[in-house]
């Protein structure tokens, strides 16, 4: 850590201790800043982070008092006219990175087979037998609008250059499985298979 | 030096000894257990410290898990693993600078770390927000002044704006706590917090009203 760093760190610190004493307002800010003008930008994001966080702990503590798991907080899905399908990343994983969440946690998230995701991802499933139910429970887990997400899981073709040091000719493309036929060959029990065979009207 | 290594300096050993056997850790401030770590003899005291870290670590878990945004990588968890090990090193290396600051404000320090992983995160990655067009949704906003939730609704809200997109609830928060949308002079504004035009900052705030609403079935 330079002696800059450690200057800043520093000042941060009692920064945070004086804003959590006291509360974030503007004019805590205001007089922080213009003693540290150098260092504003620093202030304001670490003042919004802790406001941020201070708000997260009382919701959490309201859900718990309330006899509720606070991880049962969802991302509220809005109409997000931004994200269409010219602007969607191409696969799976790199949109799901961008709000924060790997193949893993999302298929955790949404209680489904994590090989049935990664499948989904290196477009391994036939498109079109993805169903609408996996399209919106995704969408709501990811924050994002459902088109959005239907865009990105349409395009995603993960395939890495996988090693063919056997083979004697070119790779070939593997034998595209249907979403059934994924679901079955999963380790599910059976009420998470049936609920992922079934779909919504 | 030589009550480093061979003694435990101001450590009242056999108090804290004391509590852990009436199973009352909790009972004491983590600054003064952090406090104790770091001048209790490493070599003799190896146990007792061990389990005075132990339940730093415990406390620090729980009090982050309250805290830390879920959409972190691995819902938290990694960011919280990081924070909390790097207290622990902090505390038993005498030379680290942390470890003071956790003997002064243990939990201020710990806060400092998880905003400091989370700033970090975010230059790091690119989160996708939802991009203004309200000429495109076509719909009409009313001020954010005139909202005017309920204490019942804004206890119902509560659920919803920790929902909200990023920017729509450190807007909506910022509000809430006082702030402008545009810098008054020796003030701080909305738009200057988050770095954004004061139109794009009342636009967000009136988004998240608007969610708000309509999650919550309020016509407006």
């Amino acid at each position: 850590m330079t002696v800059t760093d450690h200057e800043l760190d520093e000042m941060l610190f009692r920064f945070h201790c004086e804003a959590t004493e006291q509360a974030v307002t503007p004019t805590l800010v205001a007089r922080w800043t213009a003693a540290y003008p150098h260092y504003a930008e620093d202030i304001r994001e670490h003042a919004v982070e802790l406001l941020d966080m201070s708000f997260r702990a009382s919701a959490n503590g309201a859900a718990i008092s309330a006899g509720r798991s606070p991880a049962r907080i969802e991302p509220v899905t809005v109409p997000t006219p931004g994200m269409t399908s010219e602007t969607a990343p191409s696969t799976l994983r790199e949109a799901l990175r961008t709000v924060g969440l790997t193949l893993r946690d999302f298929a955790d998230g949404i209680d489904i087979a994590r090989s049935i995701v990664t499948d989904v991802n290196d477009g391994e499933i036939v498109k079109e037998t993805i169903p609408r139910r996996f399209l919106r429970i995704g969408a709501a887990r990811a924050g994002t609008a459902t088109d959005w997400f239907k865009a990105v899981v349409m395009t995603t073709n993960d395939k890495g250059e996988l090693p063919a040091f056997k083979s004697t000719g070119d790779p070939l493309p593997g034998r595209q499985r249907t979403w059934e036929e994924a679901i079955r060959d999963t380790d599910m029990d059976e009420d998470r298979i049936a609920f992922w065979l079934s779909d919504e009207g | 030096m030589q009550d480093q290594e061979h003694g435990s300096e101001g450590v009242d050993r056999e108090d804290w000894l004391d509590r852990i056997n009436r199973n009352d850790l909790r009972s004491a401030k983590p600054q003064a257990i952090a406090a104790a770590c770091r001048r209790l003899n490493p070599e003799r005291d190896v146990l007792l410290r061990g389990r005075l870290l132990d339940h730093l670590a415990k406390l620090a878990t729980d009090h982050l898990a309250m805290r830390v945004d879920r959409r972190l990588p691995n819902e938290g968890r990694d960011a919280i693993g990081e924070v909390v090990g790097n207290m622990v090193a902090s505390i038993i290396d005498p030379d680290a600078a942390d470890g003071r600051g956790f003997e002064h404000s243990f939990i201020n320090k710990l806060e400092h770390r998880l905003i400091d992983h989370v700033r970090r995160w975010r230059r790091e990655t690119v989160v996708i927000e939802p991009q203004l067009s309200d000429e495109v949704t076509g719909h009409a906003l009313e001020r954010p002044d005139g909202y005017g939730l309920s204490p019942e609704d804004e206890a119902m809200a509560q659920d919803i704006v920790a929902g909200l997109p990023d920017n729509y609830r450190k807007a909506f928060l910022l509000r809430r706590a006082g702030f402008a949308y545009d810098a008054a002079s020796r003030s701080e504004s909305i738009a200057a917090m988050l770095g954004v035009t004061p139109k794009t900052a009342k636009a967000w705030v009136e988004k998240a009203h608007a969610l708000i609403h309509q999650q919550l079935g309020i016509r407006r």
